[in-house]
């Protein structure tokens, strides 16, 4: 290989062209460490993401391996880190390993995440936050108060909201604080907070490579906002459904870590979404005692012993089952916040695609985006389906799921892409019995790839694909590089030329 | 003195109000008018308050709110001198009267249409001995059990959950954003989800999904109870024959009151898409029939729609049949109406031979249900069953009930399988051969004991007794069954009665040797045909079944014995056959099947589990709500796990697409 460099890192920058080193994390997760050559020779890092979904047993140490490895591979120097969103699996890493990346040896110089973040000084992302903390803490009151009845949805809904909260309580610190952490603690406050369109970025001292962020979408249609919004601002507008839901859950169940002043929102809407007038309305301590032509009704109709003949037949908790759709809802809309990056290489306009977990929304706003670009004199117009069509390299969004992909932009990509999955298939199937890859999604990823896909947990294929001449299978097969023994990591280079 | 006075007669019916549509739809004033009607029920002398009865009890409880509502006491004087409560969003008593009136209304008619008393689905508890039929007298009725835009009978808990919620902010012209809509307030909604209680109680095993038609069977006949009913009420057909002004050719309107079925709630998209549609003008024209919309469907509401727009087909063929002469004397002679406003005598016969004619088509669809196999049902079976029970007891079929639906289900690409033609003679049920009747002898040999297996299933009898009654029958026939040798079981029921058979076969609890063999049910079928004649047979279900395994290679592990894997099948595989005996002579006039031992439809059932479903966020982490209802039905078995489990009603309304 001609033209590499070191810098104090073990991990090498290519001559031109950027290298990105997926970490195998033994379970689902995404940390990608890229290397770029900067002009005076050195190699300049970026780490996307580090985390793991919550519980994986032995996550910990596997993680604080894997920041080790980061550690030395950089130098201990970390010129950019990027958070994504708020799911454990791209977070968590930063806590388990603080002891290594926050250390003093380490020095990492800024943190960029999405605008969504700015809650200091963007009204809309203060909004979001607020109705997103309210939104999340329903749903866990709702999905303990179903395990606590037996319910067989608990488990499965506990799994979605599992990406996002804390059930076993061991971390002591919430995605939100995680967050605060990393911008403060590891990056001393030095942050960038992205917005789609405008101008992109370039990193200093490498100007051969430009920064675009796709997403997410500032239009909160696209972010499926959720509904508890008209309500939260003190107007007695009409209450939607799923606020009416979270506001009943939030006054049967209390919920711990919610505001003084987001009770009070959820007090008045609960308020609000009552069907019928106060005379009508029986209290369960006043339906006990209530009897019609001498017998007591609800006792006998309804019951409320544990251990009654006809216990099996009511029907306390089952209002509560719709929270397995707004978890999904939750789910969809903290992806749907991912900061998307596209990373181009000026000489040959390849573009390196990094979605983070975006989902339909986020990706549908991309061909309403663009960007100016001062080319010397001329400014040109960069839209984002240009990028699309550019795009050489694909870090498979969310694991390879199937809302995590939007074909019809992934067929307009470039023939010889080539795709990451941070994917552990079994993990997923076998633990939680969720589809990773998709069936569909992966279909499509071979079709346009080629064969070229790099997963997280199966490598490359040993065979040359059909698909493919024994000369393109070489070139890819070259630009791969697994890690030795223990076997960490595996990294592909995407050179500059065309 | 005062014992002279001669005692007042009780009353027939009890009427009682009740919104004829979700009352959203009433607030345009084109609708207010016929949004309300009376229902008028039998006078039930055992009503109390709740409103409670034999049949049904509701009880208002609402969890969201933390709230209960008084329940409604339909004898007080003053509600008996007004038909009830007037209608009213705001009161809950009011609700709870509809609900009961909507709900005995349907029960109503089924068992009419029957001619017997409906039974609910047994509880079933597992016991050391294995499961047991609990009785249930009454099917909870409850009015404001969610919030949220949905619901559902559960079969787990037979009872039926109703929801309400806030109408969007961007919804139909005619909701205030913000207003609550309740879903019992919907006679639709209330007599769609009350038959699927009902079908339940008559066929337990139709909520298993072993085939892709099941489930959608089981919507649409909801589905058709609800439309037709609604079709029963003349006032509302009444007004809109009025507005037809001279477009009666078309007959879209029926269509289009079809349309309106749960529009302010926001279901039934896949019904309405499959109906008909506005164009531009806002000119409501029905759907043309394309017979390849149901190879591309899978979805049960959306291929449900295509049953239900077949038989809605159907209707529409027989009622302009119907009302040819009508228009003939209207037009004198020329068929064409002079523009302007109907006649009102005119508009009240032709509302008259709809509404006529939608309770005949209730009636049919209704009567199959006692001609459909036991198990694994699918369109075509149910085709059959149509035809079969019509031709069972129509011998006039002067209008040609048969021929429309049987056309009407062509159209819509309906066929089932195995049949030479599509003629009524082809898709009445197979006879039972020669050498099939004479085994049959063996087991229905004693007319008198046959005529006791099925005493009065008529008004006099309490259900429970009924109940008890028919188990007794059950375990009766059982015993008789035995009389039969393995070869003569499997030519004449296509049972499976080797002592030999793969122990994947059931065997009777905790036992080994011959498969166990369910008698699911013994049954009157009891009816009159419009010419006056009447017939009674035996229903006699019988069902196996079989550990089913999705890995073609555990199921042939299992079959040879594999210990691990016969604890933990990953679905149920039924077989068994519907037999309907004269009980003069024993005689078997049909025997409806599903093989036990087709390694065929054991490979279809396979296919359908683990096939292609489309990919969504829900099920991609909830897992396909197929293979979830049948882990929960044989982790239950094991004694693992709740009954209570999987609503497989509420699966469907919120997992396949919300409807908007």
């Amino acid at each position: 290989m001609s033209g590499e460099t070191h810098g104090q890192g073990t991990m090498a920058a290519p001559g031109s062209g950027v290298t990105v080193r997926m970490y195998d994390l033994h379970g689902e997760g995404d940390c990608f460490l890229l290397a770029f050559r900067a002009q005076d020779g050195s190699a300049r890092y970026m780490l996307i993401d580090c985390g793991l979904f919550l519980g994986t047993s032995g996550g910990a140490d596997r993680l604080r391996e894997v920041a080790a490895d980061i550690a030395q591979a950089t130098g201990h120097h970390l010129h950019v880190v990027v958070a994504t969103h708020e799911h454990w699996d791209h977070l968590v890493g930063f806590e388990y390993a603080k002891a290594i990346l926050g250390s003093d040896e380490m020095t990492i110089d800024e943190v960029w995440m999405a605008w969504t973040e700015d809650v200091e000084h963007d009204a809309l992302a203060k909004r979001l936050h607020e109705q997103h903390e309210a939104t999340a803490a329903a749903l866990v009151a709702a999905v303990t108060e179903l395990q606590a009845q037996g319910s067989p949805w608990a488990g499965p809904i506990r799994d979605v909201l599992a990406y996002h909260h804390d059930f076993e309580g061991a971390l002591g610190v919430n995605t939100d604080d995680l967050m605060d952490r990393v911008r403060t603690e590891l990056a001393q406050n030095h942050v960038r907070y992205f917005s789609p369109g405008g101008a992109p970025f370039t990193l200093q001292g490498v100007p051969g490579v430009r920064f675009y962020a796709l997403g997410p979408p500032r239009d909160e249609e696209l972010l499926r906002i959720l509904e508890a919004e008209q309500a939260l601002h003190g107007e007695s507008l009409p209450v939607g459904e799923a606020a009416a839901f979270y506001a009943a859950v939030l006054k049967a169940y209390s919920a711990p870590g919610l505001g003084e002043n987001e009770r009070t929102v959820q007090e008045r809407v609960e308020k609000q979404s009552h069907p019928f007038g106060e005379p009508f309305v029986m209290t369960q301590q006043q339906a006990l005692s209530y009897e019609v032509e001498g017998r007591p009704f609800f006792q006998e109709h309804y019951g409320f012993d544990e251990g009654a003949d006809d216990a099996w037949r009511r029907i306390d908790a089952d209002w509560l089952e719709t929270a397995g759709q707004l978890a999904l809802d939750l789910d969809e809309y903290t992806n749907n916040t991912s900061l998307v990056l596209a990373i181009e290489l000026v000489d040959s306009g390849k573009v390196m695609l990094f979605p983070a977990d975006a989902q339909g929304g986020n990706w549908a706003s991309w061909e309403d985006v663009s960007w100016t670009v001062e080319d010397g004199c001329a400014g040109e117009t960069v839209g984002g389906l240009d990028l699309i069509r550019r795009t050489a390299f694909y870090k498979v969004g969310h694991h390879g799921s199937h809302n995590g992909t939007l074909l019809t932009y992934l067929r307009q990509m470039r023939d010889d892409l080539v795709a990451m999955i941070p994917v552990n298939e079994v993990w997923a199937k076998g633990k939680q019995g969720w589809e990773h890859p998709g069936r569909e999604v992966f279909e499509a990823l071979t079709v346009q790839t080629g064969g070229r896909i790099i997963r997280a947990d199966t490598g490359v294929q040993e065979t040359k694909p059909p698909s493919l001449s024994q000369s393109e299978w070489q070139a890819f097969r070259e630009n791969v590089k697994t890690d030795a023994d223990p076997k960490l990591w595996i990294q592909y280079t995407l050179r500059g030329q065309s | 003195m005062s014992s002279d006075i001669p005692q007042v007669p009780r009353p027939l019916n009890r009427r009682l109000r009740a919104f004829a549509f979700d009352p959203i739809l009433s607030r345009s004033i084109d609708m207010y008018e016929i949004n309300e009607v009376t229902i008028e029920l039998p006078w039930e002398e055992t009503l109390q308050a709740g409103p409670v009865d034999d049949y049904v009890e509701v009880v208002d409880v609402d969890p969201a709110s933390r709230a209960f509502y008084a329940p409604a006491d339909l004898n007080h004087a003053y509600l008996l001198a007004q038909d009830g409560y007037p209608p009213s969003e705001g009161n809950p008593q009011f609700h709870q009267q509809m609900v009961y009136a909507v709900v005995r209304t349907t029960i109503g008619h089924f068992e009419q249409a029957l001619g017997r008393r409906a039974l609910w689905s047994p509880h079933l508890v597992m016991t050391g001995d294995g499961w047991e039929d609990v009785f249930v007298e009454r099917l909870r009725v409850y009015p404001h059990a969610l919030r949220e835009a949905n619901a559902y009978y559960s079969p787990a808990k037979k009872a039926l959950l109703f929801g309400y919620f806030a109408a969007s902010p961007a919804g139909g012209s005619l909701n205030l954003p913000g207003e609550t809509v309740f879903a019992c307030l919907s006679h639709d909604i209330v007599a769609h989800e009350t038959t699927h209680a009902l079908l339940d109680g008559l066929h337990r095993r139709f909520i298993e999904p072993s085939n892709v038609d099941v489930w959608a069977l089981h919507e649409a006949f909801a589905d058709i109870v609800a439309l037709f009913q609604h079709f029963t009420y003349p006032e509302v057909l009444r007004d809109q024959i009025a507005r037809t002004q001279g477009r009666l050719e078309d007959q879209n309107l029926l269509g289009e009151l079809a349309y309106q079925f749960g529009q302010a709630i926001g279901r039934y998209g896949a019904l309405r898409s499959a109906l008909g549609a506005y164009d531009e003008t806002g000119t409501w024209h029905r759907t043309q029939p394309d017979p390849q919309a149901i190879g591309r469907t899978s979805e049960p509401h959306a291929r449900g729609a295509i049953l239900v727009a077949a038989v809605f087909d159907a209707f529409l063929t027989i009622y302009k049949r119907r009302i040819a002469d009508l228009l003939r004397i209207a037009s004198g002679g020329s068929g064409v109406l002079p523009p302007g406003r109907l006649h009102p005598d005119l508009i009240r016969r032709l509302a008259q031979e709809a509404a006529k004619t939608a309770g005949h088509i209730l009636a049919i669809c209704i009567r199959a249900l006692d001609y459909c196999p036991p198990v694994d049902v699918s369109f075509g079976d149910y085709l059959r069953a149509l035809v079969t029970a019509d031709a069972d007891l129509v011998t006039d079929d002067r209008w040609n009930y048969r021929l429309a639906l049987i056309d009407a289900f062509r159209q819509h690409g309906i066929y089932p399988r195995d049949v030479r033609s599509l003629s009524v003679e082809s898709l009445v049920w197979d006879v039972p051969t020669g050498r099939q009747q004479e085994i049959f002898r063996k087991v229905f040999a004693d007319p008198d004991r046959l005529s006791a297996l099925i005493p009065d299933w008529g008004a006099a009898t309490e259900r429970k007794a009924i109940h008890e009654r028919a188990n007794e029958s059950q375990r009766q026939v059982w015993g008789w069954l035995r009389r039969l040798s393995a070869d003569e079981a499997a030519e004449a029921a296509y049972l499976m009665l080797d002592a030999d058979a793969p122990p994947t076969y059931y065997r009777p609890y905790g036992r080994e040797g011959v498969p166990a063999i369910e008698v699911h049910s013994v049954r009157p079928a009891r009816r009159i045909g419009p010419d006056g004649q009447t017939r009674t047979e035996i229903v006699v279900e019988l069902t196996q079944r079989r550990r089913g395994y999705t890995n073609p290679e555990d199921q042939r592990k299992a079959d040879a014995g594999d210990a691990d894997l016969l604890s933990r099948p990953d679905f149920l595989f039924r077989g068994g056959c519907t037999l309907l005996v004269d009980p003069a002579d024993g005689t078997v006039r049909y025997c409806v099947f599903k093989r036990i031992a087709s390694p065929t439809r054991l490979e279809r059932q396979r296919r359908y589990l683990t096939g292609n479903h489309e990919p969504s966020p829900r099920s991609s982490y909830y897992g396909d709500p197929r293979r979830a209802y049948y882990q929960q039905l044989t982790s239950y078995g094991r004694g693992e796990g709740e009954a209570i489990g999987i609503e497989p009603f509420a699966l469907l309304h919120r997992s396949f697409g919300q409807e908007v």
